[in-house]
C-alpha cells in the first residue's frame, strides 16, 4: 500500500506543472552557478600566477639592488594560491585578503582581497553552487511541499485517502519520499552531471581528498533540502489553508537562511563584547617601542663603559667594532627574550577573548539549519578562515624567517666590515631571502565537525517529522 | 467610486493577518538593523579615532626629529555616517593607506580582511531588509490581488459596479501599490530615527537630502515588484500559479541576473588585473631607479671629466720637460680603464720613471692645485644640482607613469562596470543596489576619488622631501608638511546626476510593469 502511495506521490509531483518550472529553473541555475564558480576560478588562478611572477621579479629586484635596505624593508609580495573547491563553495574567499609583503616595513597582513580590487565583484550576492542550494533550492524545495496534506484537503481528495487502510504515519512517510525522490532527482542530477563537467575541465585537478569533501559537501546538501521538505510538510500538516501555511513557511525560511545567521553575531556582542584590535596593536606598539628605547640606553652604557675602560672610542680598533657589534646582537637577544612572553600572554588573552565571542556566536548561529551546513561546507572547501589560517602561518613562518635571515646577514657582514683582518670580506647573497613555502593540507578535523553540523541537519529533519507526524495525528481530515 | 475602491483595498489588506504579520516582522527587522549598524558604527569610529591618533603621533615624531617624511605614514578613511543604513562595500574596500611618494597608493585592510568574521555572519542593514524581504513581502501582499479574488469570487461582484474596467484598474494599481508601500515608509522612518536619536551619529544638511533620494530609490524598486506582482496576478487565474511565477521571478532577479552580468561583462571586457598594474608600476620604479643610477654615474664622470680637463690645462701650460710621456700615460690609463693588468700597470710604471723627479714633482703640485680650487661648497652645490635634476626627473616619470597606468585600468573598469550595468538593467535589483550605494557613500566612487587625491598628495610629498633634503638637518624646518586629510566634498546634486541613469532604470520598469498590469486588467476575464 505504500508503494501505491508512493507512487501517486511521485506522480502528483512529476506531472504538476509546478515541478516543471521549478526543475528546469533549477538546472538553469545549477548550470549558470557552475559557470560562475568556475569563471571566479579561473580568474584568481591567472591572478595568482601573475603575482608568482611578481614575486620572482622583486626577488630579483632584491638581488639587483644589492643592498640590506631594500632586502629587509621593501622585501618582495607573495601570494596565496585559490582553490578549486572555490568553484562549488566560494564562502568568503573573495573577502579574504590574498597578497602578503615579506618585509619590515609592512604590516604583518594578507590584503587585496579581490573584492577590494574589483569591487564589482563583491556588490552582488554571489551565484555559487553553495549558495544555490541554501537559497534557491531550499526555496524551491518549500514550493515542491507547502501545500502536501493541507492541498488536499482544500480540493477534497484527503477524504479519499483517509479512507484507505493505513496508518497516518505512512501517508507522512509516503508524502515526504514522494516528495524527496523526485526532488533528489530534479536537483540531483543535473548537479552532479554540472559537477562532474566541471571535474574534467583542464584547470580543475581534484585528488582524494579534495573528492572525499566534495562528496561530503553534496551529502550536506542533500541533508539540508531534506530538512526543508520535512519542513514544508510539517506546516502543511499543521494548518488547513495552503497560503497560511506558505506564509507561515516564508517566514521561516527568511529567518533561518537571512537573519538567524545574521543576529546571532549581534546577539554575541551583547553578551561577550568583542575585544578590540586597536587596543592590543597599540599595547604591542607601546612595548616594542619601550624596548627600542632600552636596548639604546644600554647600547650608550656600553659604548661610554668601554671608552672608560679601554681609554678609546670603540670605533677607533677593529677589536672595538667587533665588540659592539656582537653587544648589540646580544641586547637585541636579550631584550627579545625578555619580550616574548609579554607578547605571547597579551596576544593569547586576546584570541581567548575573541574567540569565546566567535564560538558563542557559531553556537546561536548554529540554530539555523542554513548556517550549519554553511560551516561545513565552507570548513570542508577551504574556503573560510581555517584554509586562510594556515596560509597566514606559513606566511608569518617565513616573516620570522625573513627576520632571522636579515639578522644573520646583517651581523656577518657588519663584522666583517668592523674587522675585515679576522672575519674577510662578506658578500650577502640575496637569492637566500626565505620562500614561503605552502602546501594545501586538508585536515581531518573538518570532517569531524562536518559531521557534527551534519548531525544538527538531520536533527532538524527528526524535529520536523516528529512534528508533521503529531500534528498528522490530530489532523482533521474531514 | 475611485476613492471607495482605493479604501476598500487598503482596509482589505489592514484586516489581513499575513499583512500585520509580515509588516511587525519588517519594522522590527529594521529599526534592530539600523541599531546593530550605529553600534558598529560608533566602534568603526572609536577604532578609527585610535588609529588615525598612533599614525598622527608616528608622522610627528618623525616631523620633530626634523627628518622628512620620506619613510612614509599611514592614513585611514573615516568611517560613514550612513553606513547603517546602506552597509555597501564599507566590509570590502580597504581603510588603511601606506603613502610613501615612492609607491603606489593602495588601499588596503578592509574589515572583513581584518576580521573574517563579520564576512562568515554577514552584516544586516536596512537595504538588506528592503532588498530582500521586503521585496518578497510585497510579493507576497501582491500576488493574489486580482487572481486571488477570481479564485474567492469577489471579482465577479467587483466587475458589477456601475464603473468603467479602466477604473477598477486603476484602482486595483494604486491600493496595491500603496499598502505595498506603507510597511516600507513605516519601516524607513523607524530606521532614520533610530539613525537620528543615536548619539554617535551627526547628520549633515547634505546627509537628509541623501536620506531623501534612498528613500524614492527604495520605494521605487519596490514599485517594480508591486508592478510586476500585479502583472502576475492579472495573467493568471490561479493564485498558485501566480506566486511561482514571481517567486521565480525574483529569484531571477536577485540571484542570476547581477552575478552573471558580472561574470558576463569579466569575460568580454578585459581589464588589467591589479597584479598587472602593480607590476607595470614596479618595473616603471626599478627602471627609474635605473636610470637614477645611470644619471648619478654620468654626473660623476662629467665632473671628473672637467677636473681632468681643467688639470690638463694647467698641465699644457705648465711647459715641464717629460709631460708628453705623462699624457701618454694618462692616455694609456683612460684606454685600459681601472681594472688594467699587471704588465700594463708596470708598463705605465717604466714609462712613468723616466719622467725627471722635478717634473714629476711639478705635474702633482699642478694636479693638487686644480683639485684643491675647487671648493667643497662648489662641490656639493653642483651636486645638489645635479640631485635636484636627476630626482625631479625621476619624480615625474614616476608619477606620470602612475597617473597612465592608473587611469588605464580605470577607464577599462568604467566600461567594464558599464557594461555589467547595462547587462543587469532587466533586474531592479543592480539598479537599486548601485544608487543606495552611492547615495550612502559606501560605494567605490569614493574610494576611486580617495586614490586620485592619494596620487596628487604624493606629488606634494615627493617635492617636499626633495626641496627639504637638500637642507642641513639642523636648519631643517619640516613643521609647514601638510599630511593627507579627505573629505568628501561631492554635492548632492552631483551624487544624483551620476544616478540618473538608475533611476531611470527602476522608473522604467515600474512603468512597464504597470501599463503591462493596467492591459491584463482590462483584458482580464473576471467570469
Amino acid at each position: 500500500m505504500l508503494g501505491h502511495l508512493l507512487r501517486k506521490e511521485i506522480l502528483d509531483h512529476i506531472l504538476s506543472l509546478r515541478f516543471l518550472i521549478l526543475t528546469v529553473l533549477g538546472a538553469g541555475i545549477i548550470a549558470l552557478s557552475l559557470y560562475s564558480g568556475y569563471g571566479y576560478y579561473r580568474d584568481s588562478l591567472a591572478d595568482h600566477r601573475l603575482s608568482e611572477t611578481l614575486t620572482e621579479s622583486h626577488r630579483a629586484y632584491l638581488i639587483e639592488a644589492n643592498d640590506m635596505g631594500t632586502a629587509g624593508d621593501v622585501g618582495y609580495p607573495t601570494s596565496k594560491p585559490p582553490t578549486a573547491m572555490s568553484i562549488f563553495v566560494r564562502g568568503i574567499e573573495p573577502t579574504l585578503g590574498r597578497t602578503g609583503y615579506i618585509a619590515f616595513q609592512q604590516v604583518r597582513r594578507l590584503k587585496f582581497s579581490p573584492v577590494a580590487e574589483e569591487p564589482t565583484l563583491g556588490i552582488f550576492p554571489f551565484l555559487d553552487l553553495d549558495s544555490v542550494v541554501k537559497m534557491v533550492l531550499s526555496l524551491f524545495a518549500l514550493l515542491l511541499t507547502y501545500d502536501a496534506i493541507n492541498g488536499e484537503k482544500e480540493r477534497g481528495t484527503l477524504r479519499l485517502l483517509s479512507s484507505f487502510p493505513i496508518a497516518r504515519v505512512q501517508v507522512l512517510v509516503a508524502k515526504i519520499l514522494g516528495a524527496l525522490i523526485p526532488t533528489a532527482l530534479a536537483f540531483g542530477v543535473p548537479l552532479v552531471a554540472g559537477v562532474g563537467i566541471v571535474l574534467m575541465l583542464p584547470d580543475v585537478q581534484f585528488r582524494g581528498p579534495e573528492l572525499t569533501r566534495l562528496a561530503w559537501i553534496v551529502v550536506g546538501f542533500a541533508l539540508y533540502l531534506t530538512v526543508f521538505i520535512c519542513a514544508g510538510i510539517f506546516a502543511s500538516s499543521l494548518v488547513y489553508r495552503e497560503a497560511t501555511s506558505f506564509v507561515i513557511l516564508l517566514f521561516f525560511w527568511v529567518v533561518v537562511v537571512a537573519i538567524v545567521p545574521r543576529l546571532s553575531l549581534i546577539a554575541a556582542d551583547a553578551i561577550r563584547p568583542a575585544p578590540s584590535r586597536q587596543q592590543l596593536q597599540a599595547n604591542l606598539r607601546a612595548m616594542s617601542r619601550e624596548n627600542t628605547r632600552t636596548r639604546f640606553k644600554q647600547q650608550i652604557e656600553w659604548e661610554n663603559d668601554y671608552e672608560q675602560r679601554m681609554g678609546e672610542p670603540w670605533y677607533r680598533s677593529p677589536e672595538g667594532r667587533e665588540a659592539r657589534q656582537e653587544m648589540r646582537l646580544r641586547v637585541r637577544d636579550a631584550m627579545r627574550k625578555k619580550a616574548q612572553p609579554e607578547v605571547a600572554r597579551l596576544e593569547e588573552a586576546f584570541e581567548n577573548q575573541y574567540n569565546v565571542r566567535f564560538d558563542l556566536a557559531m553556537m546561536i548561529a548554529r540554530l539555523s539549519p542554513k548556517f550549519a551546513l554553511d560551516q561545513m561546507t565552507i570548513k570542508l572547501a577551504g574556503t573560510g578562515i581555517g584554509r586562510h589560517k594556515r596560509y597566514l602561518n606559513a606566511f608569518d613562518d617565513t616573516r620570522d624567517a625573513h627576520g632571522a635571515w636579515y639578522w644573520k646577514e646583517l651581523n656577518q657582514d657588519q663584522l666583517s666590515k668592523a674587522n675585515p683582518k679576522k672575519y674577510g670580506e662578506y658578500q650577502i647573497d640575496y637569492t637566500t631571502v626565505p620562500r614561503v613555502v605552502y602546501r594545501d593540507v586538508w585536515p581531518d578535523t573538518d570532517l569531524q565537525a562536518g559531521i557534527v553540523n551534519l548531525g544538527l541537519l538531520a536533527l532538524w529533519c527528526v524535529l520536523c517529522f516528529v512534528g508533521a507526524h503529531v500534528s498528522m495525528l490530530r489532523y482533521d481530515l474531514r | 467610486m475611485f476613492g471607495r475602491l482605493v479604501q476598500k483595498e487598503l482596509a482589505q489588506y489592514l484586516t489581513d493577518f499575513r499583512f500585520i504579520a509580515v509588516f511587525g516582522l519588517c519594522v522590527l527587522l529594521s529599526a534592530l538593523s539600523v541599531y546593530v549598524g550605529v553600534e558598529n558604527y560608533a566602534q568603526q569610529m572609536r577604532e578609527y579615532q585610535a588609529t588615525s591618533q598612533t599614525h598622527r603621533q608616528d608622522l610627528q615624531a618623525v616631523l620633530d626629529n626634523r627628518d622628512t617624511p620620506h619613510k612614509g605614514y599611514r592614513w585611514g578613511r573615516r568611517p560613514e555616517p550612513l553606513s547603517p543604513l546602506v552597509f555597501g562595500l564599507s566590509g570590502k574596500l580597504g581603510r588603511e593607506v601606506y603613502i610613501q611618494h615612492e609607491l603606489m597608493p593602495r588601499m588596503e585592510a578592509s574589515l572583513f580582511e581584518e576580521d573574517p568574521i563579520y564576512a562568515l555572519f554577514r552584516v544586516l542593514d536596512l537595504a538588506f531588509i528592503v532588498k530582500f524581504v521586503l521585496s518578497l513581502a510585497v510579493l507576497l501582499f501582491i500576488y493574489d490581488a486580482i487572481c486571488g479574488e477570481k479564485e474567492l469570487g469577489t471579482l465577479r461582484l467587483y466587475a458589477s459596479f456601475p464603473v468603467s474596467r479602466a477604473m477598477l484598474a486603476l484602482s486595483k494599481l494604486v491600493g496595491a501599490t500603496l499598502m505595498a508601500l506603507v510597511p516600507f515608509v513605516f519601516c524607513f522612518l523607524v530606521a532614520v530615527c533610530v539613525l537620528v536619536l543615536s548619539p554617535s551619529v551627526a547628520l549633515q544638511t547634505e546627509d537628509w537630502l541623501r536620506l531623501g533620494a534612498l528613500m524614492a530609490v527604495f520605494a521605487l524598486y519596490l514599485c517594480v515588484f508591486a508592478a510586476f506582482g500585479l502583472l502576475a496576478s492579472a495573467l493568471t487565474s490561479r493564485r498558485l500559479t501566480a506566486f511561482l511565477g514571481l517567486l521565480s521571478l525574483w529569484t531571477i532577479w536577485i540571484f542570476i541576473v547581477p552575478d552573471i552580468g558580472v561574470r558576463l561583462s569579466r569575460e568580454w571586457m578585459p581589464v588589467d588585473s591589479s597584479v598587472t598594474v602593480q607590476k607595470r608600476v614596479d618595473e616603471l620604479f626599478w627602471q627609474i631607479e635605473r636610470d637614477k643610477k645611470h644619471d648619478y654615474q654620468t654626473h660623476y664622470e662629467e665632473q671628473a671629466e672637467r677636473r681632468r680637463q681643467r688639470a690638463r690645462e694647467s698641465l699644457e701650460q705648465l711647459n715641464v720637460k717629460g709631460i708628453d710621456v705623462y699624457f701618454q700615460i694618462q692616455e694609456l690609463q683612460n684606454k685600459w680603464g681601472r681594472d688594467m693588468s699587471k704588465e700594463q700597470r708596470e708598463q705605465i710604471l717604466k714609462k712613468y720613471i723616466t719622467i725627471p723627479e722635478a717634473s714629476r714633482k711639478a705635474i702633482r703640485e699642478a694636479e693638487m692645485t686644480v683639485y684643491r680650487g675647487e671648493s667643497e661648497e662648489d662641490a656639493r652645490a653642483a651636486y645638489y644640482e645635479a640631485r635636484d635634476r636627476v630626482e625631479e626627473k625621476a619624480e615625474t616619470a614616476f608619477l606620470d607613469g602612475l597617473k597612465r597606468l592608473r587611469e588605464a585600468q580605470r577607464n577599462q573598469l568604467r566600461e567594464r562596470r558599464t557594461t555589467t550595468v547595462a547587462l543587469s538593467a532587466i533586474s531592479p535589483f543592480s539598479a537599486v543596489t548601485f544608487a543606495s550605494m552611492d547615495l550612502c557613500r559606501t560605494g567605490f566612487v569614493q574610494q576611486e576619488q580617495i586614490e586620485d587625491a592619494l596620487r596628487i598628495h604624493i606629488g606634494y610629498m615627493a617635492k617636499f622631501i626633495r626641496e627639504k633634503g637638500r637642507i642641513e638637518k639642523k636648519e631643517r624646518d619640516v613643521s609647514d608638511f601638510v599630511p593627507f586629510t579627505y573629505r568628501d566634498s561631492e554635492s548632492f546634486s552631483a551624487c544624483l546626476a551620476r544616478n540618473t541613469y538608475h533611476f531611470l532604470n527602476l522608473i522604467l520598469l515600474t512603468v512597464l510593469g504597470f501599463a503591462g498590469a493596467y492591459v491584463a486588467i482590462l483584458r482580464y476575464d473576471v467570469r
